[in-house]
């Protein structure tokens, strides 16, 4: 896995090993990093990202911490064979506040619930007949 | 070590220059020999003599007659007593004055003083170097005239050089001392250059005075004692060289006191 | 907890009736990347300068390594590489012979990295130090400091004048530095952006006081700006919770600021009935910007 995959930006308000952690966990989520896939040292990426490399050493701390990350000293950071289940459910979770997201926003501009549901059927319908037609 | 190769660096054409300059000068005492042979003759000399004591009467004048006698006391009073003594006197003036003015001016000071070389080898460095400088520069533009006396198919008397050089010598050394001290109290060589000017002329003065003669540097530098076949002034000497080792050490509390 | 590698106690320094610093107090810990921040004339690099023996300060005392600063201390310097703000280097000589003017002071010297920097830098080995730019000047300087394997690293206004790609390179070199070793960075700066990208910990310093210090996740945790957008006009209870302060806004759409124990004010924000509360990107530079517009 290349450190090129990954890229973040020292000047949001979001600490950079924030950043790092979610791009790590989305790879996880989208199944581009594979249970077993090795990640670049925190050297390589530090110095491919031009970042402290503290902020690396603290974002494979805690995912390793979390589960997603396993290290192993002297061969290198990989990501975790996670329990299926588990993964499914933190995808889930994921998915649900991306759409809270997307619905509150929807309120905001003031969209009733119904208005709502009919523009979700809508683009659900949509992609059903482009996987259809596939 | 470092510190010692940085200052052979920085003062290497200086060095080069001095030989150069001084050796010409001392070769061209050589060259004008036949000339004053012809021109100065016994009652020439007399002449000239009376005519100087009269125009210049606080200057000491020693006989002229005997310096044009011989080659030795002629070589040894145009250059020992006159050329030597004062283009050395400007070699030590130009090259004392940036050792440490000029090291502030130019902001090269604080490169040093980050560096972990302590104080006393820096203005240790600067001031061996530098008198090794001399002495080199002294020593090869008198010696010279060793070789081109044979030339000229004249003896060299080599000992009444070295006698010349060693009651000379820790003179030099004084006078760069005191130069080298004040090169730090002042920011700016142009500024230091002229302030040691100013001592230096200040310690000529009783040359002007007869009944003070003997205190004047220079007149111990022109070393008339050793023509006259009195011997070294060894007291004195030691006295300059104990003097040379006070303004060192004052040079060095500047030095620790320079801030960057 | 490991002795801090720099620390200040009530550091003053006036120069005559001017205050250059006032009681400067902070600690900088072990291999960590420490920015200092602050406008012209704030006093960073005197502060610099005192902690390498350069100048002295009028009183209070500061520590490198755990020991006191008095003046010179070459054994302390042996152990630090400096890269000045001025330009300090020799223009008659070369490359080669300040290297060679340095290196024997220097036990840990690195002839592999010497090469090493000579070639990444593109340093001309034999010019004299008079025709060269200024940002080959400062990278001469950042290799003289870290070839000699410094414990720390000091710097003052580093990729001052340098272009984007030198700077770029520059900041590089020390991210790498700092993953294969133990160094310490210490550097002031006027470059923000610099900052914020390779700092642990930044202190904010004005008039010669310390204004601030604090570590960069602290600096840019989220939760300090919040634009937040209610289901209806805002509650009056808004108004009223602590840390929490109206910055713009009316009607439902509001930008508040939020200091002090972020966790608590958000725990009430979130108790209100609000549709949206996004956290607003707040860069150094708006950060910096505060602090020193304050006092």
């Amino acid at each position: 896995m290349p450190s090129s995959f990954f890229s973040v930006n020292p000047y949001s308000s979001e600490p950079v090993y924030e950043q790092l952690k979610s791009q790590i966990k989305k790879g996880i989520y989208w199944g581009t990093l594979k249970p077993g896939d090795r990640l670049p040292t925190i050297k390589e990426m530090s110095v491919a990202l031009s970042v402290n490399p503290n902020t690396i050493a603290k974002a494979f701390r805690e995912l390793i911490l979390e589960g997603y990350l396993i290290g192993e000293p002297g061969v290198g950071t990989f990501i975790n064979e996670k329990n299926q289940q588990a993964l499914d459910d933190t995808k889930r979770q994921y998915f649900r506040r991306l759409i809270q997201d997307c619905f509150k926003e929807g309120k905001v501009m003031g969209f009733n619930c119904i208005e709502m549901d009919s523009v979700w059927k809508d683009i659900l319908a949509d992609f059903d007949k482009e996987e259809n037609n596939a | 070590m470092g510190i010692y190769y940085k200052e052979w660096i920085e003062s290497r054409w200086r060095l080069v220059t001095g030989i150069i300059v001084l050796t010409a000068l001392s070769l061209f005492n050589v060259i004008m020999y036949p000339w004053i042979q012809t021109l100065m003759t016994p009652d020439m000399a007399r002449l000239m003599e009376s005519m100087m004591r009269q125009m210049m009467p606080f200057i000491d004048m020693p006989a002229l007659e005997p310096m044009f006698d011989s080659w030795n006391t002629y070589l040894y009073g145009s250059w020992i007593s006159k050329t030597l003594y004062q283009t050395i006197t400007i070699f030590i003036l130009l090259a004392a004055a940036p050792l440490f003015a000029g090291e502030e001016n130019r902001g090269t000071l604080q490169f040093l003083l980050s560096k972990p070389i302590s104080t006393l080898e820096i203005v240790s460095a600067k001031y061996l170097v530098n008198v090794a400088e001399i002495i080199l520069i002294a020593l090869v533009s008198t010696f010279i005239l060793y070789p081109v006396s044979l030339i000229m198919g004249e003896s060299f008397n080599a000992s009444l050089f070295a006698l010349g050089l060693i009651q000379a010598i820790p003179g030099y050394i004084m006078l760069f001392s005191i130069a080298f001290f004040i090169s730090t109290l002042f920011k700016d060589s142009i500024k230091a250059l002229a302030a040691s000017a100013i001592g230096f002329a200040i310690l000529s003065v009783p040359s002007f005075l007869p009944d003070f003669r003997h205190l004047s540097v220079f007149r111990i530098l022109q070393g008339f004692n050793l023509l006259e076949n009195e011997g070294v002034m060894w007291s004195v000497a030691a006295i300059f060289l104990i003097i040379s080792a006070g303004f060192f050490i004052l040079t060095y509390i500047m030095a620790t006191k320079k801030e960057a | 907890m490991p002795e801090p590698v720099i620390k200040l106690e009530s550091v003053c320094k006036s120069y005559g009736n001017t205050k250059a610093l006032a009681n400067l107090t902070f600690s900088v810990e072990a291999q960590s990347i420490f920015g200092f921040l602050g406008p012209n004339g704030a006093g960073k690099s005197t502060t610099i300068k005192i902690l390498m023996g350069l100048r002295k300060s009028s009183s209070g005392q500061a520590f490198v390594f755990g020991n006191p600063i008095k003046g010179r201390n070459p054994a302390i310097l042996s152990r630090i590489g400096y890269v000045p703000e001025t330009d300090s280097l020799y223009p008659s000589f070369t490359a080669n012979q300040i290297i060679a003017t340095v290196k024997p002071y220097y036990p840990n010297w690195d002839i592999g990295l010497e090469k090493t920097y000579l070639e990444k830098f593109e340093l001309p080995q034999n010019k004299k130090i008079s025709e060269y730019s200024l940002g080959m000047k400062r990278k001469l300087q950042l290799l003289l400091a870290l070839c000699i394997r410094p414990e720390l690293l000091i710097m003052d206004e580093p990729t001052l004048g340098l272009d984007p790609i030198m700077r770029y390179k520059f900041l590089q070199t020390l991210v790498l530095e700092v993953a294969q070793s133990n160094i310490t960075i210490f550097f002031s700066s006027h470059n923000l952006s610099e900052v914020e990208r390779i700092c642990d910990t930044v202190a904010f310093i004005k008039n010669g006081q310390l204004i601030e210090l604090k570590k960069m996740e602290e600096l840019k945790k989220k939760g300090q700006r919040l634009r937040v957008v209610f289901q209806k006009d805002i509650p009056q209870s808004a108004l009223a919770i602590p840390g929490v302060e109206i910055l713009e806004g009316s009607g439902k759409h509001y930008i508040f600021s939020v200091s002090g124990d972020g966790a608590k004010a958000l725990e009430e924000l979130n108790k209100l009935p609000v549709f949206i509360m996004e956290d607003m990107d707040l860069s150094l530079e708006d950060i910096f910007v505060e602090k020193m517009e304050e006092k």
